[in-house]
């Protein structure tokens, strides 16, 4: 094989619609708001609770104990922050039917946070899981923050920590070019065995947590931190000094051609995030450029990817299967509780997204039957979507890696004083109406035990080699059953523990998620907060 | 005297300066008060600024906390010259946002 040509490209974010969903409630108690505020539950005035009566949430919208000057927020309480959530989740939550029913003024939920937080289904998947792990609240503030298209706070290196309780091992997955990372010798597969001088492999008390999470996630730009790492296949460790930036990071980090032996030529493409702006320029010009080598393949490596814009995710499926395959078809359907209105399916968009100073533009397309999948469980959401609509137009999905992170889920954001609330308000069917896959995607070699099946190859990621490197064990993989038909013989490698680490059947009481600086910090290329002592 | 920006080109930042907090309190201003990130490099290569909202925070499991968004479009800024002085027309509004102690470049 010839060695590949990478390239690199530009990136870019996001943004997410708020919209509150949903018409009024079932009930019909006469609720009287309050002239002024009570306390978290227990004052003498203010809305009353009524079991299985649920007046519309609109009564209680932004009516806020500590109302946010310059916003529609109004003097009002604690109790009616909480009667939002419980009715403003009666109303739009997936499965409302599976909620508790719990009195908004009980003492045992001091917080509005905390109220929210009960606020879901308590089932479990087919798996054991829970059916719900996608329940969240983050502070409105931070979460509306605004930035320059792909950059954000950090060294611009994203880590991968296969093991976060001691013995820890927290990777390198990749840096960004021209990144602080990047310039300081960091690169792929490196090992942290020090931050900070704290031990990042065996410290355990919550001290070297808070300085390990500290190093790692930098808040701001200008923070310096000391890192020693333990190089791919070196025996000596090496001592890195990072200083914070504000980073732009790549979507589409890496395109390449592989031509095999009887001449064909296979595409690679690196897609990191659907979840910028200019991805779609990225994935625009990577495609076009696929198409005019005349690749018959492609790999499609999504092991990084967690989701973003579903337009874009659509316009990748486009662009992958070509127009015959797609014309008329449902890429993905939102299904909302019987309380609200479905929407018109999103279709496979064919041309790019139209702005003021770029015309809606015809997209590429590759037109192939076939794709192959690189995946973890990082693989995610609107990169779980792009796999199910293709096999909904029955394009012949190939998965090479282990099992994505199942969620066929997702919501619109919410904000009522200040906090912006998620709870799960529709779930995404292909043109076959699948959309069943909570416990993920999953390679179907030697037979699945979680998940949907997928035809594919089971590989743990391989941090010894680079992205993009055709002897990279995934993309080696589809490389061999581009020419084969079938997985490697040799392919004897246990996923990583990264699988059963992505779904914790519950998530920690008391961890450090619970800091807000952690709650609400910016996606940073990372993949995973640590928890304290004693906690998974 | 109020300098007319009706007239002017598309510039880029000129030499070595760090202008972010100002470009950072203009567009602020004309987001609503919104909380601002730049990169060091903002407007020294093309005149044109996209805005757009942070990635999103991690979940517990280290993805996006959504995952599915809908295409919201982004707020779209130019760095324009008039004479000796610029300012940053914000496209969606039409406004100008006269910029103090930045020189810029043609």
């Amino acid at each position: 094989m010839k060695s590949l040509r990478f390239s690199t490209l530009l990136v870019s974010a996001m943004a997410l619609t708020l919209t509150a969903c949903g018409g009024g409630g079932g009930g019909s108690t006469a609720v009287v708001p309050p002239t002024t505020g009570t306390g978290g539950g227990t004052g003498s005035s203010g809305p009353t609770y009524t079991a299985g009566t649920y007046v519309a949430s609109s009564t209680f919208k932004n009516m806020c104990e500590s109302p946010r000057a310059g916003t529609d927020d109004v003097a009002g309480s604690l109790l009616e922050e909480k009667h939002w959530l419980r009715s403003w989740s009666n109303e739009t939550y997936l499965w409302y039917s599976e909620l508790p029913d719990i009195d908004p003024a009980s003492s045992q939920y001091p917080t509005a946070v905390d109220y929210f937080d009960v606020l879901k289904t308590s089932a479990t998947t087919a798996s054991g899981a829970p059916k719900d792990r996608f329940h969240f609240s983050r502070n409105t503030a931070e979460y509306q923050q605004q930035i320059n298209s792909g950059a954000s706070a950090g060294y611009g290196v994203r880590w991968r920590i296969i093991q976060s309780a001691p013995p820890r091992d927290i990777r390198v997955a990749y840096v960004e070019a021209g990144s602080p990372a990047e310039t300081a010798g960091l690169a792929r597969g490196d090992k942290v065995i020090t931050i900070d001088g704290q031990d990042a492999v065996n410290g355990n008390t919550q001290a070297v947590v808070d300085a390990l999470n500290g190093g790692l996630f930098p808040n701001d730009e200008n923070e310096q931190h000391n890192f020693t790492v333990e190089k791919v296949g070196a025996t000596d460790t090496t001592d890195i000094t990072m200083t914070s930036g504000v980073v732009t990071s790549l979507a589409v980090h890496t395109t390449g051609v592989e031509t095999l032996g009887n001449g064909d030529k296979v595409g690679y493409l690196l897609f990191n995030t659907f979840g910028t702006f200019p991805a779609e320029d990225q994935l625009y010009d990577a495609m076009t450029n696929l198409s005019n080598e005349g690749v018959k393949d492609l790999v499609l490596d999504l092991r990084y990817n967690g989701g973003g814009y579903l337009y874009i995710s659509s316009q990748l499926g486009y662009m992958i299967a070509g127009p015959d395959a797609t014309r008329n078809q449902t890429y993905e359907q939102l299904v909302y509780n019987d309380k609200i209105a479905p929407e018109n399916p999103t279709p496979f968009y064919t041309t790019t997204y139209d702005d003021d100073f770029n015309p809606e533009n015809p997209l590429p397309s590759l037109d192939l039957d076939t794709v192959y999948i690189l995946s973890t469980g990082s693989t995610c959401s609107a990169s779980e979507s792009l796999l199910n609509g293709l096999r909904g137009i029955d394009v012949n999905v190939v998965l090479i890696g282990t099992t994505t992170c199942g969620k066929p889920y997702g919501f619109r954001g919410t904000d009522n004083c200040g906090t912006t609330y998620f709870t799960i308000q529709f779930r995404g069917e292909n043109a076959k109406g699948f959309g069943d896959y909570a416990d993920g995607f999953s390679p179907s070699e030697g037979g699945v035990t979680t998940g949907e099946a997928v035809d594919g190859c089971i590989l743990s990621d391989d941090f010894t080699k680079e992205l993009g490197d055709p002897s990279e064990a995934l993309y080696n993989a589809a490389l061999t059953h581009i020419q084969t038909g079938a997985c490697p013989t040799t392919a004897a490698v246990k996923p990583d523990s990264w699988v059963s680490y992505s779904k914790p059947a519950t998530l920690a009481e008391g961890s450090l998620l619970a800091d807000p600086r952690i709650k609400n910090r910016m996606l940073l290329e990372n993949s995973r907060i640590f928890t304290g002592p004693g906690q998974k | 005297m109020t300098t007319d920006f009706s007239k002017s080109v598309p510039a880029t930042l000129k030499g070595d300066q760090d202008v972010r907090p100002e470009l950072k309190r203009v567009i602020s201003e004309a987001l609503g008060g919104r909380k601002v990130s730049l990169s060091p490099d903002v407007l020294t290569q093309e005149s044109r600024l996209v805005i757009e909202r942070a990635p999103e925070p991690l979940d517990p499991y280290g993805n996006p906390i959504s995952g599915r968004l809908r295409m919201e479009k982004p707020n779209i800024f130019v760095l324009k010259k008039a004479g000796n002085s610029c300012a940053l027309y914000h496209e969606q509004s039409g406004e100008y946002y006269p910029l103090s102690g930045v020189k810029c470049a043609e």
